[in-house]
C-alpha cells in the first residue's frame, strides 16, 4: 500500500515537471515573439532580454503596406464562413442527432470527409469555377470555399450535443404548448451553446489562419492576413521586428476571442461524448 | 388515405430537408472534386491551355516511380510521429492539470494559444528562434556546449524539428479535446473506486480510459487527417529537403504541380492520399461510434 | 402543423442563407459586367490618333508583384500614374515563395484576371512557350502607343536584349520578341569582411582554390558559429542560379547539349564533376552549418554581423548588407569579383544573370492600358526614382547609373562599382532555355544536398545518378535546329 502511493506520488511528481517543461515550450515562443516585436532592428543581433523597447516597428506595419486592409478582409471573410457554418450546421447536426434514416452514417461520414480533401487537390477546379462565376477574388466566393474548413467540425460537435439532449424533453415542452421555433430556440440552442461557441472559435482560428485558399482564390481586392504577413521578408534589410509584429496582430483578434468564451471553451468541445 | 400516404413521405424527407442547406453549400465541392480526378488521366500542365486524355499514364508513372514509395513513407513516418507526441503530450498535459488546482486556470487558457498561430507563421516564429545569429534558442544551446544545431538544415535533425513545430501548433487542440472530455466525466463511478481504495493507475486504466475512448478518437480522427496531408509547416521549413528527406505525398505533388507545372502527374499522388485519408478515418469513425454507443 | 413549421423554418432559414449569398454575389458580378463593358469602347481611342497618356482613361488594370524593393517602389507611385492616366491599378503582392505558382495558374486560366506581372528569365521559357506573354515590341515601335520620351536606347543592350527569346527550346536568348522590360538586373559578386580577414591574415581570394584554403582557416573565426563563406542552400532552383551556376559556368561546364533532337545532360561530365566536387568541399570546410537551409536573408544576415566572413551571392543581395548603417559589419564589408576556377582568365569570366521584368498577359483584355503602366514604370524617370526609393542596385538604365542620387549610393559602397564594370559584360543567361528548368534544377539541388551530407560514394556517383534523372526530365522536350 504504501509503495503504491509513492508510486503515484511519483506519477504525480512527473506529471508537474512534464507539465511545467510543457508550459515553457508552448509559452516561451509566444513571448519571445512580442519581445522581439518591440526590438529595433539595430539591436536585434547583440541583445537578448535587455533593450530599449520601440514602436517602430508597429508603426511601420500598421502604416505601410497592405497589412491593415488584409486584416480587415480576414476578418470578414472568417466570421462570414463562421456565420454560414453555423446557419447550415447547427439544422444539419440536429438532423443527424435526432432523426434515424437511410444513408445516415454515411451522410456523417461525408460531411466529415470535406475535412479531408487536401486543399491542393481541389484548388485549380475551384479556381476555374471561381473564374467562370465571377467569384474570383469576391467576398461571396471567398466566405463559400472557407466555410467548408470549420463546418465539419461543428457538425460532429454539434451533433454530440443534440444527442445528449434528452428525447423526452423536447416532447415535454411539445406537451406544454410551446411551439417547435420556441422549442428550437429557447431550449435548445441555450442547451448547446457551450458547444456552438467553442466550434465555432475553433472554426474562426482554422479559417483565419488558413493559407492556399487565401494565396490562390483571391489578391487585388482581397488578400489575406497569413499571405500578407509573408510579405514582410523582404530584400532590402530583413525586418525581423516587423515580422514579429505582424505575427502578433495575427493572433490578437484570437486570443481576445478565446478570452472572452474561455468559459465555454473547455466544456464546449465534449463531443457528446461522455453522457454523465 | 391521401394522408396517409403523404405523412410518411413528410417524414421520411424531413430529415433531407432540415440537411438541405448543408449539402447545397457542400455539394459544390463534388463538382471540382470529380474534376480533379478527371484531370489525373491527362496530360494537363500550366504550361499549356489545352490538354489531352491519356489514359491511365500518369497512374503507372506513379505507381512505378520510386519517388512515389519514398514518399508514402515519409507520409507515414510524419503523420505517426506528429500524432503519436501530439496525443501522448495532449493526454498526460490535460490529465495532469486535471489534477492541479492552483494554476489550472490560466493555464487552460494560455496553453491553447499556440492553436491560433498560423502555420505558416509559428514557423516564420521559429525560424527566428533556431537561426543560428540572432537565435534565442542557439544561444540556450550553447550554454550546454551545443553550437550550431542544424535544425531542419540536416537530414538527421529534420523530421525532428520539424514535427516539433507541428507538435507546438497542434498539441492544444488534443488538450482542449481531452479537458474536455474529462470535465463530462460522470463523478459517481470515482467515488466508488475511491471507496474501494483502487490506486490512482487503476483508476485510470478501468474508469477513465475507456470513458475517454469517443473524445480521444475524435482528437485521434482530426489529427491524423492533417498530418497525414501535412503540407505548410514543411514547406515553409525545407520545402521536402534536405535532399528528398521530408518530401511527403502533399509536398511531392504540390511540387509536380505547380513548380513543375504538371497537374494531371501531381493528382493521381493526392488521390492516393485522399484514400489512405478515408481508409484510416473510417476505421476510426467506426471505432468511435462503438465507444460511443459502450458508454 | 409541428412539422410543417419545423420544414418552413429550414427552408426560410436555407432561404436566407441562399438569397444572402446570391445577392452578394449578383452585385459584384453586375458591377464587373458594367466595368467591362465601358473599359471595351475605350480601347478603341488608343488605335487612332497621337501618343496621349490619357487614352486610356477609366480603365481598371490587375498587377501582380513579388515582394521586392522595385516593386515596393512601384506601389508608392501608383498615384501618380493614376492621376496621370486616370486608369485605375489594382495591385497585390505576395511573398517570393508562392509568387510563380500564383502566376502560373492565373496565366494558365487564360482569364482576365491578370494584366500585369513581374517575371524572371527562367518563367519566361515556360510562359512565353506556353503563349501566356505579350510581344512588347509592336508597342515600342508604335509611336502613337509609346511616348516620344521613353528611350528604348537607354537600356543596356545586353540587359534589355534578355528579355528576348525566339520560343524554342534549345536556342538561347537575345533574339526574338521582347518578353519583359527590366525593372533591373543582377550579377554575381563576392562580399567579404575586411576586419575579418585582416585579424587572420588572410588575402582575399583570387582563384577558387584559394577561396577553399581562406573560407576552412576563417571556419569558426570569432567563436564558434562563425564560418567562412556563406552561400545559399536551401532547396529549391534558387540555390543554384547564384554561386554554383558561376563557378559551374567558369569552369566550362554545360547544362545540356542537344543531341539527335533531345537535350541531354552534361552534369557528369569531367569538369561538371570536378566543379561540383570543389563546391561540396568548399561548404564542408568552409560553410555554414545549416547551410542547406540558408535562403538569400540568412546569407544577408550573417554577413551583416559578422558571422560569415565571405558571401557569395547575387549583387543585389550582396549589396544590402554593404550599405553604410544597414548592417553591424556595414563599413567592413568590401564587394569584389568572383574568384576564378585554377588556371581560367578573363575569357572564361561567366556571372549567371537574373533580371526581374514587367510582362503583360496575352489574354489581357486592356493591353493599352497595361502597357500604359508597363512604360511609366520602366521610363528613365521612374527608374531614378525608384532606385532611390528602394535603395537597391543594378539599373538597367545608363541615365540611372549616371543620376547623382545612384551614384551617391552606390558609392558607398566599397569595391562596388568597380565589380560591377568588371563582371557587367559577362553576366547573361548560361542555361539552356528549357521548359523543364525548374525541376531540373530542384533536382540538381537535393543531390547537390546530399553529396554534402555524405550520401554518395563519390561526387562522381551522384552526378551520375542525376544526370539519369534530368534527361528522363527533359525526354519529352523535342529540340529544333
Amino acid at each position: 500500500m504504501e509503495q503504491k502511493k509513492r508510486g503515484e506520488k511519483a506519477l504525480m511528481l512527473a506529471g508537474k515537471v512534464l507539465l511545467v517543461f510543457y508550459t515553457l515550450f508552448a509559452v516561451f515562443p509566444l513571448i519571445w515573439m512580442i519581445i522581439i516585436a518591440f526590438k529595433g532592428d539595430s539591436q536585434m543581433y547583440d541583445t537578448l532580454f535587455i533593450f530599449h523597447p520601440t514602436l517602430a516597428n508597429f508603426k511601420n506595419v500598421l502604416t505601410k503596406g497592405s497589412y491593415v486592409k488584409a486584416f480587415v478582409s480576414n476578418l470578414i471573410i472568417s466570421g462570414g464562413a463562421v456565420l454560414v457554418s453555423v446557419l447550415v450546421g447547427v439544422p444539419a447536426a440536429y438532423a443527424l442527432a435526432r432523426y434515424e434514416f437511410k444513408h445516415k452514417e454515411g451522410v456523417a461520414f461525408t460531411i466529415l470527409s470535406f475535412k479531408f480533401a487536401p486543399e491542393i487537390l481541389i484548388i485549380i477546379p475551384v479556381f476555374t469555377i471561381f473564374q467562370k462565376l465571377k467569384l474570383y477574388d469576391t467576398y461571396f466566393g471567398m466566405i463559400w470555399i472557407y466555410q467548408f474548413i470549420g463546418l465539419p467540425l461543428l457538425i460532429w460537435v454539434l451533433r454530440g450535443y443534440f444527442e445528449d439532449i434528452p428525447v423526452e424533453m423536447e416532447r415535454a415542452a411539445e406537451l406544454d404548448g410551446y411551439s417547435k421555433r420556441e422549442i428550437f430556440f429557447k431550449m435548445l440552442i441555450p442547451l448547446i451553446r457551450p458547444g456552438l461557441v467553442a466550434a465555432a472559435l475553433l472554426s474562426f482560428i482554422f479559417c483565419w489562419n488558413n493559407f492556399t485558399f487565401g494565396l490562390m482564390l483571391c489578391g487585388f481586392k482581397i488578400q489575406t492576413i497569413t499571405v500578407s504577413a509573408l510579405t514582410y521578408i523582404s530584400t532590402s534589410t530583413i525586418h525581423y521586428g516587423q515580422m514579429a509584429v505582424v505575427s502578433v496582430i495575427a493572433i490578437i483578434p484570437e486570443i481576445i476571442m478565446c478570452l472572452c468564451i474561455q468559459k465555454h471553451l473547455v466544456r464546449g468541445l465534449s463531443f457528446g461524448a461522455v453522457k454523465g | 388515405m391521401k394522408e396517409l400516404t403523404k405523412k410518411p413521405l413528410l417524414v421520411r424527407i424531413r430529415p433531407w430537408l432540415i440537411l438541405l442547406p448543408t449539402l447545397v453549400v457542400t455539394l459544390g465541392i463534388l463538382y471540382p472534386f470529380a474534376t480533379a480526378i478527371y484531370y489525373s488521366f491527362t496530360d494537363y500542365s500550366l504550361k499549356s491551355t489545352a490538354y489531352e486524355f491519356v489514359g491511365i499514364k500518369n497512374w503507372v508513372e506513379m505507381f512505378t516511380g520510386k519517388e512515389f514509395w519514398h514518399s508514402l513513407g515519409v507520409t507515414l513516418k510524419y503523420a505517426v510521429l506528429a500524432t503519436a507526441l501530439e496525443m501522448i503530450l495532449g493526454m498526460v498535459i490535460a490529465l495532469t492539470l486535471n489534477t492541479e488546482k492552483r494554476w489550472a486556470g490560466i493555464l487552460k487558457v494560455i496553453l491553447i494559444f499556440p492553436l491560433m498561430v498560423a502555420p505558416v507563421i509559428a514557423v516564420l516564429l521559429w525560424s527566428l528562434m533556431t537561426n543560428t545569429s540572432i537565435g534565442i534558442l542557439e544561444k540556450f544551446l550553447n550554454l550546454f556546449g551545443v553550437y550550431a544545431f542544424p535544425w531542419w538544415a540536416a537530414s538527421s535533425t529534420a523530421l525532428f524539428s520539424v514535427v516539433m513545430i507541428d507538435v507546438w501548433v497542434n498539441t492544444p487542440f488534443v488538450l482542449l479535446l481531452v479537458l474536455a472530455g474529462l470535465q463530462g466525466l460522470p463523478k459517481s463511478p470515482y467515488e466508488a473506486a475511491r471507496i474501494d481504495g483502487g490506486s490512482a493507475w487503476f483508476t485510470f486504466k478501468t474508469l477513465t480510459l475507456p470513458l475517454l475512448k469517443p473524445v480521444l478518437l475524435i482528437a485521434l480522427i482530426f489529427r491524423i487527417v492533417s498530418t497525414v496531408q501535412e503540407f505548410s509547416i514543411i514547406y515553409a521549413t525545407t520545402k521536402g529537403g534536405p535532399g528528398d528527406t521530408l518530401m511527403n505525398l502533399s509536398l511531392s505533388a504540390y511540387m509536380d504541380g505547380y513548380t513543375y507545372s504538371s497537374i494531371g502527374r501531381a493528382i493521381p499522388q493526392i488521390l492516393v492520399l485522399w484514400i489512405l485519408i478515408n481508409v484510416i478515418t473510417k476505421k476510426l469513425v467506426g471505432a468511435w461510434l462503438k465507444a460511443k454507443s459502450a458508454n | 402543423m409541428r412539422k410543417k413549421c419545423k420544414s418552413i423554418l429550414c427552408m426560410v432559414l436555407a432561404m436566407v442563407v441562399m438569397f444572402t449569398m446570391t445577392a452578394c454575389g449578383g452585385s459584384e458580378k453586375e458591377e464587373k459586367d458594367k466595368s467591362d463593358s465601358t473599359q471595351g469602347s475605350d480601347s478603341k481611342t488608343a488605335e487612332n490618333g497621337e501618343f496621349s497618356w490619357d487614352m486610356c482613361k477609366g480603365q481598371t488594370i490587375q498587377v501582380l508583384f513579388n515582394e521586392h524593393p522595385y516593386s515596393a517602389a512601384i506601389v508608392e507611385h501608383i498615384k501618380d500614374f493614376e492621376e496621370l492616366t486616370g486608369i485605375k491599378v489594382q495591385h497585390s503582392t505576395i511573398p517570393e515563395t508562392n509568387y510563380f505558382d500564383k502566376v502560373s495558374v492565373l496565366l494558365n486560366s487564360g482569364g482576365d484576371n491578370l494584366d500585369i506581372f513581374m517575371t524572371g528569365p527562367y518563367q519566361i521559357w515556360e510562359y512565353a512557350g506556353a503563349g501566356y506573354m505579350e510581344d512588347l515590341e509592336p508597342f515600342i515601335q508604335d509611336p502613337a502607343k509609346t511616348a516620344p520620351d521613353w528611350q528604348a536606347e537607354d537600356f543596356y543592350q545586353t540587359i534589355l536584349d534578355s528579355g528576348r527569346w525566339d520560343g524554342i527550346s534549345g536556342h538561347s536568348m537575345g533574339e526574338g520578341s521582347l518578353w519583359g522590360l527590366p525593372m533591373g538586373y543582377e550579377s554575381d559578386v563576392l562580399v567579404y569582411n575586411k576586419r575579418i580577414l585582416e585579424e587572420h591574415g588572410i588575402e582575399v581570394p583570387k582563384t577558387t582554390s584559394e577561396l577553399l584554403e581562406a573560407a576552412s582557416a576563417l571556419q569558426g573565426h570569432s567563436g564558434e558559429n562563425t564560418y567562412g563563406v556563406a552561400l545559399r542552400g536551401e532547396l529549391g532552383w534558387a540555390s543554384l542560379i547564384t554561386a554554383y551556376q558561376c563557378f559551374y559556368s567558369m569552369w566550362g561546364g554545360k547544362d545540356f547539349a542537344a543531341e539527335g533532337g533531345k537535350l541531354a545532360s552534361q552534369v557528369n561530365s569531367p569538369e561538371a564533376v570536378e566543379m561540383t566536387d570543389w563546391y561540396v568541399k568548399l561548404i564542408q570546410q568552409g560553410g555554414s552549418p545549416t547551410w542547406a537551409k540558408a535562403t538569400w536573408y540568412d546569407l544577408v544576415t550573417d554577413i551583416g554581423n559578422g558571422t560569415a566572413a565571405m558571401m557569395i551571392d547575387s549583387s543585389s543581395c550582396c549589396f544590402t548588407p554593404c550599405v553604410p548603417g544597414a548592417s553591424k559589419e556595414a563599413e567592413n564589408l568590401v564587394v569584389t569579383t568572383i574568384p576564378r576556377p585554377d588556371g581560367a582568365g578573363e575569357d572564361d569570366d561567366a556571372y549567371q544573370l537574373w533580371t526581374w521584368s514587367l510582362a503583360m498577359n496575352s489574354a489581357s483584355e486592356k493591353k493599352d492600358a497595361s502597357w500604359l503602366f508597363l512604360q511609366y514604370f520602366t521610363s528613365s524617370e521612374f527608374h531614378v526614382k525608384a532606385f532611390e526609393h528602394a535603395q537597391t542596385v543594378n539599373a538597367p538604365r545608363q541615365s540611372t547609373t549616371d543620376s547623382a542620387s545612384y551614384s551617391a549610393m552606390v558609392d558607398a559602397v566599397q569595391g562596388y562599382t568597380e565589380a560591377t564594370e568588371a563582371t557587367v559584360d559577362a553576366t547573361k543567361m548560361y542555361y539552356t532555355p528549357e521548359t523543364e528548368v525548374f525541376n531540373v534544377l530542384y533536382e540538381w539541388c537535393a543531390t547537390i544536398q546530399e553529396l554534402t551530407e555524405g550520401k554518395y560514394a563519390s561526387t562522381q556517383e551522384g552526378m551520375d545518378e542525376l544526370k539519369e534523372t534530368l534527361d528522363k526530365i527533359v525526354s519529352g522536350i523535342e529540340v529544333k535546329e
